[in-house]
């Protein structure tokens, strides 16, 4: 038997690696999932593009060059997505703002996801009043329509960048605490669970080593999809004047600018926010596909 | 009998559920001989499994040790703290799993699964324990270690991975190996294989094995000493010739009638009658006496003890005792037995 196995297999055969090409293969079937995934793809790279460091060679404009005489300009070839009120070029504000709006996302969905994660393991395995303390916590936030809560916690903290990741985190923390639980509850309950018991591994190494590697795709697409709501969430209070204040070219504070002008020059807002949709939607999307790859069940 | 490694001394285990205390193991005592395969056996329900756990203080949340003592090599298990069970667990005192399929962790490989015992109880580096999984591997008999060292789980057949598992218990050289139905999902060839490993890793390595089935053919083929339980309490401990050859109590009887035979013609078989008594309304007196075709008052009125009869045997049963009130002769399944006084 050993004999055909050998031969089977080819010497460097790496099942991690088959994994991942696995992955990638169902990941490819799916084509929304395959143009949300480009869609992001691009989204970094223009964040790149928006850095100081580059921008100013390839970009015309300054994102904060104030060209009052052109104010309200109309999209046309000098200014494609046209210009606001102080006449800076929306186009170029809108490359600028890629990078503030994927880093708010990335961050606070990092920052919240891993409280959630830790949160839900913890209470998932131990059970018990532990779990009772945490996840009655985690329905007191998730009582609150997210961008309440998200609104509350900034005008205590004050509104800043810096107070608006941890808003977004905070908000997203039961959301992560809540699927990992679950997860958590169904494999503690496998066998293999106990057998690490009996040869003597420690509650936090079971928990870190063999319980997270098991519930880790639910959480991927589960960050995937909260980077959606956090970008939605943070542009949301920018627009409410909460968060990045003008003139940092954020989407949501520049819709707020835009805001007066929106009769004359829609322009203005039609832009910003017309890209907040196409960044929700492309994570979203990619969620979906995500979802659909790493689920056994979905494999045909 | 040898100088016992583990004697479990008057065991009592408790869950505690919403309709209250549940005795799943009440008052057990049994020594664990050094180098030899105890067996226990009983329904599904009637407390092996907790038995055992109670060993290695694995159970769930709601599952207390409420009295008793559990002494390994003269150490109270139940009086150390969970830091110090640690170090006992899958390095002195080791378990297998009844469930090859989900007993191994499919996210990493058996290599790994392995040596995370000896890198634990043993301070092995990386290097070594990886050289000693494959060393492992090659003794419970997988073929081309090498490789199979590397594999995941699911890359291999029920029969390996139960060699797996059993690799990862002898990992740290126990001085106890449990064995909680360790051939049950696997078919028979199989089995037969598994049980004959663990016969020969015993003697290679001298361990005490306690071996809990439900599966009495296994216990014939694998045990020194046997001890019977029923709804949470032993009722016959004997060696494992005695028990087959002339078993006692009424339940022992009962249970051995009930299998299939060879060497006798049979229409149809004769289970017990009965269920188990319900954990939340045990009969005051004999557990096994609604069940039993001999029981009499006294037996349905107090509960008998575990008492050594001459032949050494331990069982629980009035009929054996001065006290008996029944008729002299009862006939047990077929089988006739004289009472005691």
């Amino acid at each position: 038997m050993s004999k055909q196995v050998e031969t089977a297999t080819p010497a460097k055969y790496n099942p991690k690696l088959e994994y991942y090409k696995e992955l990638w293969r169902q990941l490819r079937k799916n084509k929304a999932a395959v143009v949300g995934g480009g869609f992001i793809v691009l989204f970094i790279l223009i964040s790149i593009i928006g850095t100081p460091w580059i921008g100013p060679h390839v970009l015309t404009y300054a994102p904060d060059a104030v060209d009052i005489p052109n104010k309200l300009q109309p999209p046309s070839a000098d200014h494609w997505f046209g210009t606001d009120n102080y006449g800076r070029d929306i186009f170029t504000r809108i490359i600028y703002g890629m990078k503030l709006t994927l880093f708010i996302g990335f961050t606070s969905v990092a920052i919240g996801g891993i409280f959630g994660v830790i949160f839900g393991v913890v209470a998932g395995y131990f059970g018990g009043w532990v779990d009772t303390i945490i996840m009655r916590i985690m329905d007191v936030l998730l009582a609150f329509p997210g961008i309440l809560l998200a609104l509350a916690i900034v005008s205590v903290l004050g509104g800043s960048i810096q107070n608006m990741i941890i808003a977004v985190s905070i908000y997203s923390v039961p959301a992560f605490a809540r699927i990992v639980r679950g997860s958590t509850l169904s494999v503690r309950k496998l066998e293999y669970i106990d057998a690490m018991k009996a040869l003597g591994a420690s509650h936090t190494r079971i928990i870190f080593k063999h319980i997270l590697p098991n519930v880790m795709s639910p959480i991927i697409v589960q960050a995937t999809m909260r980077i959606a709501s956090a970008v939605l969430t943070a542009s949301g209070l920018s627009f409410l004047g909460l968060g990045v204040k003008p003139p940092t070219p954020e989407w949501g504070a520049m819709m707020n600018e835009g805001r007066n002008f929106m009769r004359e020059s829609p322009h203005v807002i039609m832009f910003p926010g017309m890209m907040i949709v196409i960044v929700v939607l492309a994570f979203n999307i990619f969620g979906d596909g995500l979802r659909d790859a790493l689920d056994p069940k979905m494999k045909k | 009998m040898s100088e016992p490694i583990l004697r479990v001394n008057n065991l009592r285990t408790s869950f505690f559920t919403d309709d209250g205390e549940v005795k799943a193991v009440d008052g057990v005592t049994f020594d664990v001989p050094k180098g030899e395969t105890i067996g226990i056996v009983g329904e599904s329900g009637s407390g092996k499994s907790i038995t055992s756990l109670s060993i290695l203080r694995l159970l769930a949340s709601n599952g207390k040790i409420m009295g008793g003592e559990i002494l390994f090599k003269g150490e109270d298990l139940v009086k150390k703290s969970e830091k110090e069970m640690r170090n006992v667990r899958g390095n002195a005192i080791s378990m297998i799993f009844q469930e090859p399929m989900t007993s191994l962790n499919p996210v990493f490989t058996v290599g790994y699964q392995i040596s995370e015992a000896l890198i634990k109880h043993k301070k092995m580096s990386k290097k070594q324990a990886h050289a000693r999984s494959i060393e492992l591997l090659e003794l419970v008999g997988i073929p081309s270690p090498e490789t199979r060292v590397d594999n995941y789980p699911h890359e291999l057949s029920g029969g390996m991975r139960q060699r797996v598992m059993i690799a990862m218990a002898l990992a740290c050289d126990p001085e106890v190996l449990i064995a909680d139905e360790p051939t049950t999902a696997l078919d028979v060839t199989i089995q037969a294989q598994i049980l004959t490993l663990m016969k020969q890793l015993q003697e290679r390595i001298g361990m005490s094995i306690i071996f809990i089935t439900h599966d009495l053919g296994v216990v014939a083929e694998t045990c020194d000493y046997v001890a019977v339980m029923y709804a949470g309490q032993i009722v016959e401990y004997s060696d494992v010739v005695s028990l087959f050859k002339k078993p006692s109590h009424p339940y022992t009887i009962g249970l051995l009638n009930s299998l299939p035979r060879h060497d006798i013609d049979q229409d149809e078989l004769e289970p017990i009658l009965g269920n188990v008594p319900s954990v939340h309304d045990m009969p005051t007196g004999c557990r096994f006496a609604p069940r039993c075709p001999a029981a009499s008052d006294i037996c349905r009125a107090k509960m008998p003890e575990l008492v050594k009869r001459e032949n050494g045997n331990d069982i629980r049963c009035w009929l054996y005792t001065d006290e008996w009130d029944g008729e002299k002769e009862v006939d047990l399944y077929g089988q006739k037995r004289i009472a005691q006084s």
